[in-house]
């Protein structure tokens, strides 16, 4: 094993502006939700707080950071504390593998996509818990819908991830953008379902509407997290806002060419090249998250049967025949 | 074999002798808690946790590969569904445990101590490891993924057919159980 | 050229492991229910994967062979856990409890 002296600084570093890109990225995104919602529901949105509304979500935070941390009498202390916890950290943990640009990027792990997969089953966990040690039978089925909901999706991402690994033959993320160079991946029909299926999937992950059936403001109060107020609320949604980033950086960088332009291929060196690369890749995966947002007020919720049938009797099908074209493909023509 | 390092890296092998320190006590602290816990739900997360330090143990031998699957598949699959049957099933253990006496336990912990101490000082303690030549290095998926299709594809092709029955029967099971007998309160989840 | 202390050594792991195995064998044994005897049963596979991959950095020549066997060790100790799970499941919902030693003429 060569082992070389690790940076340890850099890394401190390179964590602590994660940690604080992380709560500027919900922030912003909050605000962006908020007036993207307003518009298409045709009024203003928040306009009184700052230019724009702007300031917003500064003074919700503060709210919220103010308000008094209620537990249930019958819940379990040290498990609801900790579900908050653990739905918020491991996508930070798995942000810091993203490659935003060829030098911006954290630690390049060698089994990239596979690690930032194991961190999504924690996602799972934290919810799990949050809705057992809430005490209350909303959150009981809040958390039951959303794991049975987590699970069967997680199969037609792993599928139509493997389709991208199997085409660019290797795990390791700075180079699935590099393989992909100009020609993303999008462009050849392979790619194309299998963006299609990911982003589907991925939104279900993250519990966004359509899929929003755990949270069903409508139905189930809150659903898993009915009894969290203030910050414990705070995280689950700061956590829910990283996931979305984390799955539309991870189809960025999958799909979309990361770092690229279409057809053009940015191989510069220097801090300006470095720049423009890393704006390209947030512009990408910030308009991913805007369609997001354009879907979750446009669609209206599946009911959970439908969820699953979309998923078991449509999304797995369609995954498996364009995985396995996809090797047919690569056999015969050599990819 | 003995892993050695040049001597400019002391600060961070002491930083990873801690770490590594860190994990050991997961492990065997989670495992105390799953096999001590009154309540049910607490010692799948005993086992939860004590699962997540093995998985720090393997990426100390070197293979991340192993430890990400050790992840993905005992934490985000196994401890989830065990999660779903402890919520489900409401166990009545955690209620009044028939447990035995304390005489008993007592007895049944020396015998295991006895046990381990005798296994490990015959076998592991007393005998010096050696490493034979190194062939190839299993670090990396591809390397394991051409094993699995060369020399091991019989027990790979067996295991798929294992999990195969393993799915098909556990729905059957699951599902049979319903219509004899009540449901829990009435609810169908 | 310094060594590590702890963790350059195959004993530390081997010994980890049988501590695992014998966490499992009490577990298994004092503890009465259906759920709690699997979780034991894991702690188990779990030793007897690390003894496995401890054997593969340290002695073996060829590093696939353990790891291979550790994916296997996994893989049927998921399928293990669902058989296990779905019949706790399908024997509460039949008699209302699932401990191992008085699975019959149970009231209530």
């Amino acid at each position: 094993m060569q082992i070389q002296s690790p940076n340890i600084l850099l890394i401190v570093v390179a964590a602590v502006v994660m940690v604080l890109y992380v709560f500027t990225n919900s922030a912003v995104l909050v605000w962006v939700e908020r007036k993207v919602s307003a518009h298409i529901q045709r009024r203003p949105g928040p306009f009184e707080v700052g230019p724009f509304g702007l300031l917003q979500t500064a003074i919700d935070g503060l709210k919220l950071m103010a308000k008094q941390l209620i537990i249930p009498a019958k819940a379990d202390k040290r498990i609801f504390m900790l579900a908050p916890v653990l739905s918020f950290v491991p996508p930070i943990a798995a942000l810091l593998t993203v490659p935003f640009g060829k030098v911006v990027q954290v630690q390049n792990l060698d089994i990239g996509i596979l690690f930032i997969l194991s961190l999504a089953a924690l996602n799972v966990l934290a919810i799990l818990i949050a809705g057992w040690s809430s005490a209350n039978k909303y959150s009981l089925f809040g958390a039951v819908r959303s794991v049975a909901q987590n699970i069967a999706y997680e199969i037609p991402l792993l599928l139509s991830l493997l389709t991208a690994v199997l085409w660019m033959g290797t795990l390791n993320l700075g180079e699935l953008v590099d393989a992909q160079g100009g020609f993303w991946f999008v462009f050849t029909p392979f790619g194309f379902i299998a963006f299609v299926i990911y982003f589907v999937t991925g939104m279900a992950e993250t519990n966004r509407a359509p899929f929003d059936l755990p949270e069903a403001e409508s139905e189930l109060t809150a659903g898993f997290h009915t009894e969290y107020s203030g910050m414990g609320f705070g995280l689950f949604f700061l956590g829910e806002y990283t996931n979305m980033i984390l799955v539309s950086a991870i189809a960025t960088s999958l799909f979309l060419g990361g770092y690229n332009l279409p057809f053009i291929t940015l191989n510069g060196e220097g801090i300006l090249w470095e720049l423009i690369r890393v704006l390209i890749f947030l512009a990408k995966a910030y308009f991913l998250i805007f369609v997001m947002i354009w879907m979750r007020w446009t669609f209206p919720r599946v009911r959970f049967d439908q969820l699953l049938n979309l998923c078991w009797k449509v999304l797995i099908p369609f995954s498996l025949v364009n995985l396995a074209a996809a090797a047919i493909w690569i056999k015969a023509v050599g990819g | 074999m003995d892993i050695t390092f040049s001597s400019d890296l002391s600060a961070y092998v002491a930083i990873a002798d801690v770490t590594f320190i860190a994990f050991i006590a997961m492990t065997l602290a989670g495992g105390l808690v799953a096999i001590l816990a009154k309540q049910l739900i607490h010692a799948v997360l005993g086992l939860i946790i004590s699962l997540i330090g093995v998985a720090g143990l393997y990426a100390f031998l070197g293979n991340y590969f192993i430890a990400s699957m050790q992840i993905l598949i005992y934490v985000g699959a196994v401890s989830i569904s065990m999660v779903f049957a402890v919520m489900l099933a409401r166990p009545p253990e955690e209620v009044k445990q028939k447990s035995m006496r304390l005489a008993t336990k007592i007895a049944l912990g020396v015998i295991v101590g006895l046990f381990t101490a005798a296994t490990v000082g015959s076998a592991v303690f007393a005998h010096r490891w050696s490493a034979a030549a190194k062939v190839t290095s299993g670090d990396t998926p591809v390397e394991i993924g051409i094993g699995l299709l060369t020399r091991n594809v019989l027990a790979f092709e067996l295991i798929s057919l294992v999990l195969l029955i393993a799915i098909i029967g556990s729905v059957v099971i699951a599902k049979r159980g319903r219509g004899t007998g009540k449901t829990v309160g009435g609810e169908e989840l | 050229m310094i060594q590590p202390t702890f963790f350059g050594n195959i004993e530390v792991y081997l010994l980890v492991a049988l501590i695992l195995l014998s966490f499992g064998l009490y577990g298994l044994i004092s503890r009465p229910g259906l759920i709690s005897m699997l979780i034991s049963v894991e702690l188990i596979l779990n030793g007897a994967g690390l003894n496995f991959m401890a054997f593969n950095t340290f002695t073996a020549p060829d590093k696939t062979e353990g790891a291979t066997f550790t994916l296997f060790v996994m893989g049927l100790a998921a399928a293990e856990a669902a058989i296990t799970l779905s019949i706790a499941v399908a024997i509460y919902r039949r008699f209302r409890l699932i401990t191992a030693d008085n699975l019959s003429g149970m009231k209530d």
